[in-house]
């Protein structure tokens, strides 16, 4: 008797792709919790991998990068903050 | 008084009185009210006619026995005659005419009454016409009754009429011939003083009082009787008639009917009832008679004199005197009257109309219903019923006792009706009853085991009965709400103690009842409301001391767990049987009928559930419930499922479905990526023939999984591992882990007798495929197939066991036996058949294990503790110095809808995060301050 496998369900989840350890540069909380303005994690309270390397919850970016002092920078490394396209 | 002048010419008169007759020949059955009232000014006669007003007043509240009430016309005193028999009376001379003899009155001419008086005690008290036996017409020749009209003397009389109904048609011819020679007659004959006559008139009216006691004919005729009074009264001896008559009915009540009533009166007291409602009667008739003889003196002399009362009032009065309150009859007949009453409620009704109701009549007649029977009778009433209730209230059940009270107010009120008490006694009878049976009653009505049982059985006639019962005497809200409160408390808590998979059930049937019986006799009442909510919320939220975590979170628990059924079965799971068990796919076999029904049954789950104060425990079964639906594709209805959600919203919050939703999101977005792969190159080509669907969960809206490491078959992990790289590609800074332990699968296996698809979870897929790699007779150890499949020891044991030992068995063990062993070896069925082609193995994985149970309940501790501390964090942010039981009562307030913590443990949070700022003070005025470590906050 052979047995095959007509159809599967996978289930998987997701998490951002960061060091299990890392934290958010400007509120110090892990990537897998929220901004302090976000109750609900993942996708609602999104992040953002810039090309320096240094990584943020994008509402506590896009607060920094309102200030007037950011001059567009990225707060720990001080060079001109960019991205990663998703 | 001047004395009466009928010198004038009686034919004269005569004619005028026959002219005046002819204007209205049917005069005599005309009924008008006679003009008897001598000329009075005017204030006499407006007394007169105040004390005539007052007698007819005091004639109509007065119900005589039948037509006893007093006669208001003279026809109706001496009712008309029929014209063959209709004759002048005989009258009396006048008084100062010498014409006028009493030794020859026209009587002579007058044919004697026929019929003998005889007394008709029993009968009507009216005087029947057969008595009154006028001589035959054609002899009668002259009325001299009539005044001379124009009689000089006193005006009083003057003016007097005769009464029309007296008045006999004026007859021409040979009889006016007639008449004047009788007159003749009589003026020749009349001789003697005045005084003379009155003697003699008295001596009539005397022997007819005589005759009236003693209950024989009377021998002159009532009209003639009636006639001597009224020149008795008219030669102004009213008074000393009055006084005669007077002392002779004292004499004959005093004496005669005295005597004759102890004579009947034995010992028994109902004898002395029966004998003084004889006596009444026959007085009564008797009384009659004389009013109606002494009529006259009754309207000319008693009426205006304001000290003296009428006859009939003299005859009361004489009654009252002489027997009714007479210290020895007097008090047997009330307790005689009493203890009918008595006999007439312990028989229901068996004492005789007839017998009571004259007494009551006569009491009231008599004018001492009020004063001497009433008081006495509530009194009586109050202390037989007293001891009734007593009686009654503790020897009988609840349902009884609630019967007997209405059927005793039924009963009492028809009683009065049927006896015709007043209805200031019928009504002061109810207020006893309600004060003896129900308000001294009521710790019993109001006992919350004997409530409690008619609560148990719903007995809604009782229970609309005692309501209205208490509500009688008082606020049935308030002295219904302990025993309500109980039964809700006990009842409740013994269903939730139970811990049964019918808890929510029968918590369902418990709510649904209780409504009923608050909607229907309990007539909605506002604070047995209340207290239903807060006994319901009370015990549904009590700490159950069986529980050792998360206290109070039971109930939450199985409503959640109830809902779960429901949205998975339809309301096919209220019928059917209600546990786990294989159930066909989620036929569409949904009607519109059964998709509102669904809806009545989530609404009234959801009723329990506003109860729930730890809704956090209902989240977390109810995210773990969802996600097994939604993974599984187990959902009934995905409307059901939305309206289930909207309604939660409503309840709770967006907050409180912000992951449940989020979940539905995921499942969206997930067949949208799976569209993108499929349509992909990658997805085509490495698919080897298996259809894949990937659900992507976003980790912190789904409940955590346990990782459970396994080896899928390398076909299969590359092809996953193929979709992981599109999907990061697509979604860059994310990355993809698989949660194996929730997938499952549709496999073919052709068995010897037939081919099958089987739905089997990812763990029993993979032990399956295993066998694909020996022969279909070899077998396989439970260790190599642990090694192989790379699972845990504890899942490789349930997934062989559902394999082999469960439902439908697709291998099979050796040795045989129940349990799955480290020993066992395990071979393909070779001779696995099944009438139905898809077969579902994976339920295992729809079952929750002990280990998640507690596992779940843990987490909702755990994050309880968080949510306490956030919330002290909270509280001491705002105030930064607070109290003590304020801080702690705050605190439950702001985690009262997520699930409260025990005060104890609520204290060794606020320990933790804030330091007391006056550590000598006694705790309940303890400050607490915020802490300056900001580390831990
Ligand atoms: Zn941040
Ligand atoms: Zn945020
Ligand atoms: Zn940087």
């Amino acid at each position: 008797m052979k047995v095959k496998i007509k159809s599967w369900i996978a289930v998987a989840s997701w998490k951002w792709d960061v060091p299990e350890d890392e934290v958010c540069g400007i509120c110090r909380v892990q990537f897998d919790g929220t901004c302090p303005n976000c109750r609900f994690p993942g996708d609602d309270c999104a992040l953002l991998v810039g090309k320096c390397g240094h990584s943020f919850h994008m509402h506590c970016l896009l607060d920094w990068i309102n200030t007037e002092s950011s001059r567009g920078l990225c707060p720990m490394c001080r060079q001109k903050f960019e991205y990663v396209e998703q | 008084m001047s004395e009466v002048d009928y010198r004038k010419s009686p034919a004269s008169s005569q004619q005028q009185q026959g002219k005046k007759r002819k204007q209205s020949p049917s005069a005599s059955s005309q009924h008008e009210g006679p003009k008897y009232r001598p000329q009075h000014n005017q204030q006499q006669q407006q007394q007169v006619q105040q004390k005539q007003q007052q007698q007819q007043q005091a004639a109509e509240l007065e119900p005589l026995p039948q037509e006893s009430r007093r006669p208001q016309t003279i026809s109706e005193l001496f009712p008309a005659v029929p014209s063959s028999n209709s004759s002048r009376p005989n009258t009396p001379p006048s008084s100062t005419t010498t014409s006028s003899s009493t030794s020859k009155r026209p009587r002579a001419s007058i044919e004697p009454t026929a019929e003998i008086y005889k007394p008709r005690y029993t009968a009507a008290l009216s005087v029947p016409s057969t008595m009154l036996n006028f001589p035959d017409q054609n002899k009668v020749t002259i009325d001299l009754t009539d005044s001379p009209p124009n009689s000089h003397a006193a005006g009083s009389v003057k003016k007097m009429s005769t009464p029309k109904a007296l008045r006999v048609p004026f007859q021409p011819g040979p009889h006016s011939a007639a008449r004047k020679l009788v007159v003749k007659n009589l003026r020749t004959t009349a001789k003697g003083s005045p005084e003379v006559y009155y003697e003699q008139t008295w001596k009539s009216l005397d022997a007819a009082l005589t005759a009236i006691f003693s209950g024989e004919r009377i021998s002159t005729s009532l009209e003639e009787l009636y006639r001597g009074t009224e020149n008795l009264c008219r030669a102004d001896k009213s008074a000393p008639t009055y006084e005669t008559l007077k002392a002779r009915m004292e004499g004959y009540v005093g004496r005669k009917l005295k005597d004759e009533l102890n004579e009947r009166a034995g010992r028994g007291d109902d004898e002395v009832v029966k004998a003084v409602e004889a006596a009444w009667t026959k007085w009564c008739s008797q009384l009659n008679m004389i009013r109606s003889i002494f009529f006259y003196l009754d309207r000319s002399y008693l009426l205006s004199a304001p000290n003296l009362q009428t006859i009939w009032e003299t005859g009361l009065s004489l009654f009252r005197k002489h027997i009714s309150s007479d210290d020895r009859i007097g008090p047997r007949f009330l307790r005689g009257i009493f203890s009918l009453f008595e006999k007439d409620r312990q028989s229901q009704g068996a004492v005789e109309m007839s017998l009571l109701r004259p007494c009551i009549r006569m009491l009231s007649n008599l004018n001492i219903y009020t004063s001497d029977f009433e008081p006495k009778f509530i009194s009586i009433s109050r202390d037989y019923f007293s001891r009734f209730a007593e009686q009654e209230a503790h020897t009988k059940n609840l349902a009884g006792y609630i019967a007997e009270c209405d059927h005793q107010l039924d009963r009492e009120s028809f009683r009065c009706d049927r006896f015709q008490l007043d209805l200031s006694t019928k009504r002061e009878l109810v207020s006893v009853l309600e004060e003896q049976m129900v308000k001294k009653q009521i710790p019993v009505l109001t006992d919350t085991e004997s409530v409690g049982a008619l609560l148990k059985e719903t007995d809604i006639k009782s229970l609309t009965s005692l309501y209205s019962l208490l509500d009688r005497v008082g606020d049935a809200g308030t002295l219904l709400k302990p025993a309500w409160e109980n039964y809700i408390t006990v009842h409740g808590t013994s269903i939730i103690q139970d811990q049964d998979t019918e808890m929510v059930s029968h918590l369902l049937e418990f709510k649904s009842s209780l409504d009923k019986v608050w909607a229907g006799p309990f007539k909605k009442n506002d604070d047995l409301a209340y207290s239903l909510r807060e006994s319901f919320s009370t015990f549904i939220n009590a700490r159950n001391p069986k529980m050792q975590h998360a206290n109070n979170s039971k109930p939450a628990e199985m409503i959640a767990k109830y809902v779960d059924l429901l949205l998975r079965s339809g309301v096919k799971a209220l019928t059917g049987n209600t546990t786990g068990g294989d159930r066909n796919e989620a036929e569409n076999t949904n009607v519109g009928d059964e998709d509102a029904e669904l809806a009545i049954q989530l609404e009234n789950v959801l009723d329990l559930f506003r109860f729930i104060h730890g809704k956090d425990v209902f989240e977390a079964f109810y995210k773990k419930d969802l996600a097994r639906r939604l993974l599984m594709g187990r959902s009934a209805s995905a409307d059901a499922e939305r309206s289930m959600l909207t309604k939660l919203k409503t309840e709770c919050g967006s907050g409180f479905t912000h992951n449940l939703e989020g979940m539905f999101k995921d499942m969206e977005l997930s067949k949208e990526t799976m569209n993108g792969f499929k349509s992909s190159k990658a997805g085509t080509d490495k698919s080897n023939g298996v259809d894949l669907n990937v659900h992507i969960l976003s980790m912190s809206a789904w409940p955590t999984y346990p990782d459970v490491p396994i080896s899928l078959p390398e076909d299969l992990a590359e092809y996953l591992e193929t979709f992981k790289e599109f999907y990061i590609e697509k979604h860059k800074g994310k990355k993809l882990m698989w949660r194996h332990a929730l997938a499952h699968c549709v496999l073919k296996a052709n068995f010897p007798k037939g081919n099958k698809e089987l739905v089997v979870s990812a763990f029993q897929a993979v032990v399956l495929l295993l066998f694909n790699s020996i022969e279909p007779t070899q077998s396989l150890s439970y260790t190599s197939i642990m090694e192989a499949s790379g699972l845990p020891d504890r899942e490789v044991n349930r997934t062989l066991q559902s394999l082999a030992c469960g439902k439908y068995r697709v291998l099979v063990k050796s040795p045989k036996g129940k349990d799955v062993n480290k020993t066992d070896t395990f071979t393909l069925n070779n001779s696995f058949q099944d009438s139905k082609f898809r077969i579902k193995i994976n339920q295992i994985q729809l079952k929750e294990t002990k280990e998640e149970n507690k596992e779940t309940h843990e987490r909702v501790a755990q994050d309880r503790q968080y949510e306490t501390q956030a919330a002290i964090i909270r509280i001491m942010k705002s105030r930064k110095t607070i109290k003590h039981v304020e801080l702690i009562q705050q605190t439950i307030e702001q985690t009262k809808n997520r699930g409260v913590l025990d005060v104890s443990e609520i204290k060794q949070n606020i320990e933790k995060y804030v330091s007391p700022s006056l550590p000598a003070s006694p705790p309940s005025d303890m400050y607490w301050n915020l802490c300056a470590n900001e580390d831990v906050i």
